[in-house]
């Protein structure tokens, strides 16, 4: 107890002294986790939706579509068929072109009684049901054409106002929910409700199918029942078509398919970027860490003790970063996985597998970053912890004979790069990750400018496609803001560690410029390869993901490779230029990293 | 370094008393903080120190002494007075004429050593060499020469962390030496060492004197400073003593070889 408390104490001290670092601790895992959690919550965001408006409007199992004039034999032998717990009246619909608001689509026009049916009771989100003459309009539909309660439709020249506005689970969301289209390939449209006699008087000459919503005693198995139980031979002579519920969630979901892959990747990558920014970290504190083990070990605590002081200190922060990150990722999720009106959106909780997957990340993430200083600290004895620097440096002799012929600038930047492999790596991966999300964002672009990023015209996919569009930005602009953050934060302290090695040299004789020249140098250096690596990887990596995307043109792909290299120059030059503008001796006097 | 056995070459040599101190300050001051947490480092110190002159600035902990010695070496700026170093004022200088100045003209010695820890004892050494624009072979040549003058011929590869303290104070030093500078400032550097080291560093800096090589060493023990021709003390940041010591400080050398840095 008393050792549980005194890693808290030491934990919580640390924190409250340095809160800068625990900020940018927190943005950086909370950014990985809730773009994590933002991925794997849209799928689950899609299929909550869909159960919530299904057990809100008693959404069928299955619905079977009958062109038959007189669709009564099929509601009759359905009814003896086994399996069926409850079925709706046949519905009589046609396929018709619907005006809204000067503009025209295809939708099914469903003719239903004024009562509530035993399957499928479409809720009324505005207005009232549907009544002589007036129509009910589906809530996606509505909502992409701005139809209002009030407005008015013309269906076969004759307009009908709208009493209502509604959703159902019946069908798939706008524009997948025309049914009525009959036999054939079938057009995008919406859906709207009439009462059964205004509907058989709008009808004119268009064909007419009618819909019966079925519950199935086993709703889980409605493919099963239709494979075995209503088999071709017990539907009649008519053309009878089916769709069970689980083909509607699908069709939902499969609105907002390239959005997942976008967040789950993103995630991904911020998760690298912050482990780029606490490996930074790590580094940073590395040499008071050592101190700090040294000094508790003088003390007596052994080496877990020590390990359990120092992992605390990230570790209290991960999990607080973690619970932000889940929450502002499930919060989120129902906004952007939101394939249309057309369903309840809720949030909910987020799924045990989304949690452990959040929660591997985060540790991953942080024992990726900070697990190697921490157990060099422990473990290293107490004289050599409290005497020595906290990284071992590299010796390269080759290598130093080699820039002995370089530019003074080229020669202290090589030679840095070489003293620190470990932090050129950080530098390599964090350029690579920003690389990657550019080029993809590239991609996306090109293939949006080639055409809509579904391939489908309609407003309802315009509308989907732009808010993938908003997804891809997002965790572009974050990735950007943690990697501008990165480069800033790596240069910075890789300023910081070389200040002992960059000040001798500056006693020596090296000028400021020369050392904002190398600090640049050892960040360059890794970061041109990664960038060569990261553009066509991520150009890749859309490619992998979707198969009618445009590789970004050739001048693009330059302007991406330059500005990254520019911006990690920059971001480098600005902290190591702060640096370099003071004395040298201050820095001489630090303690050596 | 010449093949004559000296560590020094001419250009360091005493000066003639018409050519002026080498390093002088003027008014010199640094003060940290403001208000109440206001601290006189350095308070208004006037000191003279002529070529080939070897000077020893004594004082309690925190009187001042690494202060005024940074100063002199353009690693910290003052906040009053001036410097000249050579007969040119440097207080005002930017940091880039700074590193020039460094370069060319002042070399250092640090109680910590300051020794590269990935660079061998040669490569520490050849380091000042090739940031003041030496050809890699020059700067070898040069650092093969000092580091057997100091006699760490058979240390030349091995890396800082193979060397005693003595060893590396002695590296330290022939890296302070490789561009033939105007002035050696050297802060405690005997600080971290045991009585052997301290023996041989003090032959070192004895030969040094003997070559005519300017030197201002900071420093706490009464070996050191016994050895140096002129000991000040400071106290709370202001000179309270000046003496002279009999240690036949006396041949001089034209100011003009002093001044080959510039530019």
């Amino acid at each position: 107890m008393g050792r549980l408390l005194l890693v808290w104490r030491l934990a919580a001290r640390d924190l409250r002294r340095r809160p800068g670092e625990a900020a940018l601790f927190l943005v950086a895992v909370t950014a990985a986790t809730a773009a994590l959690s933002l991925g794997l919550a849209t799928g689950n965001a899609v299929t909550t939706g869909f159960e919530k408006t299904r057990e809100a409007t008693a959404g069928p199992d299955i619905t079977a579509i009958t062109t038959a004039s007189d669709p009564s034999d099929l509601a009759r032998r359905l009814a003896k068929t086994p399996g069926v717990a409850a079925q709706s009246d046949p519905i009589f619909a046609f396929d018709a072109t619907v005006g809204l608001h000067g503009t025209s689509a295809h939708t099914s026009v469903e003719g239903r009684d004024t009562a509530p049916s035993t399957v499928d009771r479409p809720l009324v989100t505005d207005g009232s049901w549907v009544r002589p003459g007036g129509a009910v309009i589906e809530r996606g539909f509505a909502e992409v054409f701005g139809v209002r309660v009030g407005d008015s439709v013309t269906i076969g020249g004759r307009d009908y106002p709208v009493a209502g506005i509604a959703i159902s689970a019946a069908t798939p969301v706008y524009p997948w929910s025309d049914w009525a289209q009959g036999p054939g390939p079938t057009d995008r449209g919406g859906r709207i409700w009439l009462t059964t006699a205004d509907a058989r008087a709008a009808v004119s000459d268009a064909s007419v199918v009618h819909l019966i919503h079925l519950k199935l005693s086993d709703p889980d198995a409605p493919v099963h029942w239709r494979d075995t139980v209503f088999a071709p031979d017990n539907r009649g002579e008519a053309w009878v078509n089916t769709h069970n519920w689980q083909t509607v969630l699908q069709a939902d979901t499969n609105m907002i398919r390239d959005t997942r892959p976008t967040l789950v990747i993103g995630g991904w990558l911020l998760a690298a970027a912050a482990i780029v920014t606490l490996a930074a970290l790590a580094a940073v504190r590395a040499t008071r860490d050592n101190r700090r083990a040294g000094l508790l070990k003088a003390v007596g605590a052994g080496p877990r003790t020590v390990a359990a002081v120092l992992l605390a200190q990230y570790l209290l922060p991960t999990a607080v970063a973690t619970a932000l990150g889940l929450t502002a990722g499930t919060l989120a999720a129902p906004g952007l996985a939101n394939p249309s009106a057309g369903l309840l959106v809720t949030v909910g909780p987020p799924t045990t597998g989304t949690v452990v997957a959040v929660l591997l990340l985060a540790t991953l993430v942080v024992l990726a970053g900070t697990l190697g200083p921490v157990l060099r600290a422990a473990r290293t004895s107490t004289v050599h912890t409290l005497a020595e620097p906290a990284h071992p440096v590299t010796r390269r002799p080759r290598l130093t004979a080699v820039t002995a012929y370089l530019p003074t600038a080229l020669l202290v930047g090589v030679r840095l790069v070489a003293r620190r492999p470990g932090r050129a790596g950080l530098t390599a991966i964090g350029t690579a990750a920003i690389s990657l999300m550019v080029a993809a964002l590239l991609a996306y672009r090109a293939t949006a400018g080639h055409d809509t990023g579904t391939g489908l015209s309609d407003p309802a996919m315009a509308a989907v496609n732009a808010r993938i569009g908003e997804v891809v930005l997002g965790v572009t602009v974050a990735l950007v803001a943690l990697s501008a953050l990165n480069a800033v934060f790596v240069g910075w302290s890789s300023a910081v560690q070389a200040r002992h090695a960059l000040a001798v040299t500056r006693t020596l004789g090296a000028t400021p410029g020369q050392v904002v020249t190398a600090l640049c140098t050892a960040q360059l250096l890794p970061a041109v390869p990664a960038v060569l690596a990261g553009i066509p990887g991520g150009i890749a990596l859309y490619g992998f993901l979707d198969a009618k995307s445009v590789t970004p043109p050739a001048s693009w792909q330059l302007i991406a490779t330059l500005g990254v290299l520019l911006a990690v120059g920059v971001l480098t030059a600005l902290p190591a230029w702060a640096h370099a503008r003071r004395p040298a001796g201050p820095a001489l006097g630090a303690e050596a990293a | 370094m010449t093949g004559d056995g000296r560590l020094v070459r001419g250009r360091s040599r005493r000066q003639g008393a018409d050519d002026g101190p080498v390093l002088r300050a003027a008014g010199l001051s640094r003060v940290y903080g403001r208000g109440e947490t206001l601290v006189r480092a350095v308070d208004e110190i006037d000191l003279d120190v002529p070529a080939g002159q070897t000077l020893a600035v004594t004082g309690p902990s925190g009187c001042g002494k690494s202060t005024l010695l940074q100063l002199f070496g353009g690693l910290d700026r003052p906040t009053g007075g001036k410097i000249w170093l050579g007969g040119r004022r440097i207080d005002h200088l930017g940091e880039r004429a700074l590193a020039g100045l460094r370069r060319r003209a002042l070399g250092f010695v640090f109680q910590d050593f300051h020794l590269m820890d990935e660079l061998s004892a040669a490569e520490n050494i050849e380091l000042p060499a090739l940031l003041a624009g030496a050809s890699p072979r020059t700067a070898r040549d040069r650092a093969a020469g000092i580091l057997g003058r100091v006699g760490l011929a058979d240390r030349a590869r091995h890396l800082p962390s193979e060397l005693s303290g003595g060893q590396r104070q002695r590296v330290a030093i022939a890296r302070a030496l490789v561009n033939e500078p105007l002035v050696v400032l050297a802060d405690e550097p005997t600080g971290n060492l045991d009585s052997a080291a301290t023996h041989d560093i003090l032959r070192l800096f004895g030969e040094l004197r003997a070559a005519g090589q300017t030197l201002v060493v900071v420093t706490h023990d009464e070996r050191v400073a016994a050895t140096a021709d002129r000991v000040v003390s400071l106290r709370d940041g202001t000179l309270v003593d000046d003496t002279r010591l009999d240690n036949g400080f006396g041949d001089t050398a034209p100011l003009g070889s002093l001044l080959s840095w510039e530019g």
